[in-house]
């Protein structure tokens, strides 16, 4: 389909323009790496050099942009300044920690925050329907970091329930895969609870009922369809929130991602490392922005029409 | 017809009292009166702990170290709230925390909300190619969330309360500016704006008349819910060492050394933990408030 | 009180029993404790194959009535009194199941707005298929079949691929085809029409109007055609029922109430309504309704009305005349009391 690939054309266009401003901020000023990975005072110039040719951090900058991202189109990701591993090697170690519990928290925001949603909107000013709408205000307020922290005093220090760090087992990835999603989860439950209630009184309902439609088949059936649009919109948004709070949760609980690779290199003044890293995060939330429209306009023919779903 | 299909309520140069003083006007009536002083409050708050930060004679309250004190728990003597891992006051050093979070999730919020209206207003009415622009230019920041283009920044200038501030303003202002402009598309068909023009009044102008005050609304709305995620991303980055760094104080600081000293201490990890819940929570209530107030047509989506 | 059915216009045969029969139909809308009557007293008959046209400003409270006869009536808004009938049965006092089962089959609605009355999420095809399926055992590909011959009936071209198509890809008057076929698939006794037409411009308008002229007489289908409109009415319905307040004020043979209305109503909307030869002044009714709660005591159109008199302080009771009915104590014809 045309839209399919003038979107993801798009799509590669921004992030190229995206490049540009992980180059320029995260290429920095040679001395600031040299100071963090040699003690400047006692070691031979000629060392610092070979290891600033090494590099290619004495080329004029343009030239280091045109290899920055040639490189990383033909997959030379480089090499660490800090630690001499091949970036590739700690981007493919780390990306699938990352995706394990972004996907995890993923699945349970909407795995669980639609059917809530639905059901709220069903059981319209219900107990149930208050107490979760509730529920929602209070996991949206506290912060993931907020809620991690204590979640880990609680559980992990004082109770003793499931363990804080690493990621060895499957108990590993509980705790952070259910701090990272109560936020998406909460959005879900008030997106999908108001779309929902917007389409069980929409007009079309009335032509159907007057079809002799069974209730049942109208909500699960028509309702729940057309209030597709306003929750893929969300997931697209959601999947950029989730990539960018991986990287704190991750550092939270110690779990070994991409997030707690690219704050150690920002840290340590790792540019060759924290490029990559973050061009490759970046990369991920437009590709995922681009997929989502595409999987908007299969779902919702509206949208063709009118670019937006209702 | 749906309420969301609704047209803007058109405000413009309008007859009786000015839109600033009806909506304080309505502000400070008998039903908003928790919000208002629980504002007035944290407003309050967040002053105290600007002020002992910049006034050197004050420094000293939360600055002071007194190591044979360290980890007190709350109503010690001397220490209502205990102390830190340094045998700091931990009250004053969460008030200047709190005073840290607030003035920048003020000016982030100004920062955000001033460059969204202008870029949203350029791109929705000043012609095709300015929106393309725009759009573009929207569409790269969307591509780094907040955490990312904090990480950028502080890659590049080091991290600082100057990296917090520019991360998050630039985090906020894309969105706002998408809203910004979709009002801004469905306000230039309207006839008062093509009656200016008609007559030749610069659009410059009309944007600023007409535009900016119809949006005062959704402005006003949008910048509670943005000092709420402000607050909310410098703690975060602070808590992650990209953000605020010592002495200045930070909830997020304090969260974050806390970690290492949870088998000691829980009150390092428990007090700044519960402040930021219930100040966001009372940013997000308000924030629904003033939506409620303002927008009844709920044409202000949240996120 | 009930009006007797009128006889088929283009039919020898007697038809005693009415297809649908609206009698003392009271419906008010319950806000807290409160009650707010919006349509009080209206009884209408409607013989088989018989198209009655249902007109009145908005508010009037027409399309209440239709939507009280299928159950439709939304949330708060309740029949307080009176009855609908429907093949003997009481269509008011029926269980939800019951009425399910006879909307769509035997007793259809169409609305006015096609393009948010059809669920934009649905193929045209499915809709009429799901339809069919609500109501009768059959496979899908029987369903599809049948479907197929229905939008070829009612006028869509290349009927089979566009079974496929989403409502948006239509124009309206092919939209309001659509819901025209989805609610006679089933060969229903009685169609309610919404101001179908209220929404198109005049060619389709015309369009729809043949087609549903067409399928009454194959089917031997009764209609109610509601319209603030009384041109379309008046060219297509056999009788006339007009409507103002919440209550039925006259109702008449199409041709009798055009050629000699006798309420005042009437007369003014047909004026209104009238092309103008030239140097005629403009007709209008002057004022507006009054809105439900505010109804006066006598006559609810008195205080518009220029024929009015004490005697019209007593609310009017709605009189017999043949097939014809009226509810006023001062109609043309007759002079107005000093």
């Amino acid at each position: 389909m045309k839209f399919v690939v003038t979107r993801f054309g798009y799509a590669v266009v921004v992030i190229l323009l995206a490049s540009i401003g992980t180059f320029i901020g995260l290429h920095g000023s040679p001395g600031s790496v040299i100071s963090s990975v040699f003690d400047v005072a006692t070691t031979p110039h000629s060392v610092i050099v070979a290891y600033e040719r090494k590099h290619g951090l004495l080329d004029p900058v343009w030239v280091q942009y045109w290899h920055y991202i040639s490189n990383i189109v033909t997959g030379h990701f480089g090499t660490s300044l800090v630690s001499d591993l091949p970036v590739m090697t700690i981007f493919t170690t780390s990306i699938g920690y990352t995706a394990q519990l972004a996907g995890a928290a993923f699945l349970l925001a909407f795995g669980l925050g639609i059917p809530v949603g639905v059901i709220a909107a069903i059981e319209r000013d219900s107990a149930l329907d208050r107490f979760v709408r509730a529920a929602a205000s209070v996991v949206l307020s506290v912060p993931n970091f907020v809620l991690g922290t204590l979640l880990v005093l609680v559980i992990g220090v004082h109770l003793r329930w499931l363990p804080v760090g690493g990621a060895g087992s499957i108990n590993d990835l509980i705790l952070p895969a259910v701090v990272l999603a109560a936020e998406p989860w909460s959005l879900t439950v008030r997106v999908t609870r108001t779309a929902f209630l917007e389409q069980m009184s929409a007009d079309f309902t009335r032509t159907l009922r007057a079809r002799g439609v069974s209730e049942r088949r109208i909500l699960w059936r028509h309702v729940l369809r057309n209030s597709l649009g306003s929750i893929i919109s969300l997931g697209t948004i959601q999947v950029r929130n989730l990539l960018g709070y991986t990287v704190l949760v991750e550092v939270i609980f110690r779990w070994p991602g991409l997030g707690t690779q690219l704050v150690n290199a920002v840290l340590n003044r790792d540019y060759a490392v924290a490029e990559v890293l973050s061009l490759l995060l970046a990369a991920a939330v437009v590709l995922a922005s681009a997929l989502g429209d595409v999987v908007l306009r299969l779902v919702d023919p509206r949208v063709r029409v009118t670019g937006e779903a209702s | 017809m749906s309420l969301a299909a609704a047209q803007p309520l058109p405000v413009g140069p309008s007859p009786g009292r000015p839109l600033a003083l009806r909506v304080a006007a309505r502000l400070v009536s008998r039903a908003n009166l928790f919000w208002v002083t629980g504002s007035a409050i944290l407003l309050v708050g967040g002053v105290a702990g600007v002020v002992i930060q910049v006034v050197p004679s004050l420094r000293h309250l939360y600055l002071d170290q007194n190591l044979i004190a360290t980890f007190k728990p709350p109503f010690s003597a001397g220490h209502i709230l205990g102390t830190d891992n340094l045998g700091r006051d931990m009250f004053w050093q969460l008030l200047g925390g709190l005073g840290i979070s607030l003035s920048i999730g003020v000016g982030v919020s100004l920062i955000s909300v001033v460059l969204g209206i202008v870029v949203g207003i350029f791109g929705g009415f000043f012609g095709q190619v300015a929106d393309a622009v725009t759009n573009v230019v929207v569409d790269v920041t969307w591509a780094f969330p907040a955490i990312l283009l904090a990480v950028v920044f502080a890659g590049w200038i080091g991290p600082s309360l100057t990296t917090v501030v520019l991360a998050l303003a630039l985090t906020n202002w894309a969105g706002f500016a998408r809203i910004v402009r979709g009002e801004v598309l469905s306000l230039r068909e309207r006839d008062f704006v093509n009656a200016a023009r008609v007559l030749g009044v610069p659009k410059v102008v009309i944007s600023a008349r007409h535009f900016v005050v119809n949006l005062l609304p959704v402005t006003m709305v949008m910048i509670v819910y943005f000092i709420a995620t402000s607050i909310i991303g410098e703690a975060g980055l602070s808590f992650l060492g990209l953000g605020v760094q010592a002495p200045t104080p930070s909830l997020g600081l304090i969260l974050t050394v806390g970690r290492d000293y949870l088998a000691i201490s829980p009150w390092m990890v428990v007090l700044p933990g519960v402040l930021l819940a219930l100040g966001v929570l009372f940013l997000n209530a308000l924030g629904d408030h003033l939506r409620d107030l303002l927008d009844p047509f709920g044409r202000i989506q949240k996120r | 009180m009930v009006i007797a059915g009128a006889e088929p216009a283009d039919s020898g045969v007697r038809a005693p029993v009415p297809a649908l029969e609206i009698s003392d139909l009271s419906i008010s809308l319950r806000t807290g404790t409160t009650d707010k009557p919006l349509v009080t007293d209206v009884s209408l008959s409607v013989g088989p194959g018989e198209i009655v046209g249902l007109v009145g400003e908005s508010g009037s409270g027409k399309s209440l009535t239709a939507l009280a006869s299928i159950g439709l009536l939304p949330h708060g808004v309740e029949v307080r009194s009176g009855d609908v009938r429907f093949a003997g049965e009481s269509l008011v006092k029926m269980d939800r199941k019951r009425l399910r089962s006879l909307c769509g089959s035997s007793i259809s609605m169409i609305f006015q707005d096609p393009l948010s009355s059809l669920d934009p999420c649905a193929r045209i095809g499915n809709q009429i298929v799901e339809t069919i399926r609500a109501h009768q055992q059959v496979s899908v590909a029987e369903a599809r079949r049948t479907a197929v011959e229905l939008l070829d009936r009612v006028g869509i071209p290349r009927a089979k691929e566009r079974m496929r198509s989403y409502p948006y890809e239509f124009s309206g008057g092919m939209r309001q085809r659509v819901m025209i076929a989805a609610a006679l698939v089933l060969r229903p006794r009685v169609l309610l029409a919404d101001e179908p037409t209220t929404a198109l411009d005049v060619t389709t308008q015309a369009g729809i109007m043949k087609l549903v002229q067409e399928l009454r007489s194959e089917l031997q289908m009764s209609v109610i055609w509601i319209s603030h409109d009384l041109g379309v009415v008046g060219r297509l319905a056999d009788r006339v029922a007009v409507m103002y307040a919440g209550e039925m004020v006259e109702l008449a043979p199409t041709e009798e109430l055009f050629k000699a209305p006798r309420h005042p109503y009437t007369a003014g909307l047909i004026r209104s309504g009238t092309r103008l030869s030239y140097g005629q002044p403009f007709g209008f009714v002057p004022g507006t309704v009054t809105e439900p709660g505010h109804w006066p005591q006598g006559c609810r159109f008195a205080p518009r009305c220029d024929r009015a008199s004490e005697a019209c302080a007593a609310h009017p009771a709605l009189e017999l005349r043949g097939q014809s009915a009226l509810r006023c104590v001062h109609p043309l014809g007759e002079e107005p009391a000093p």
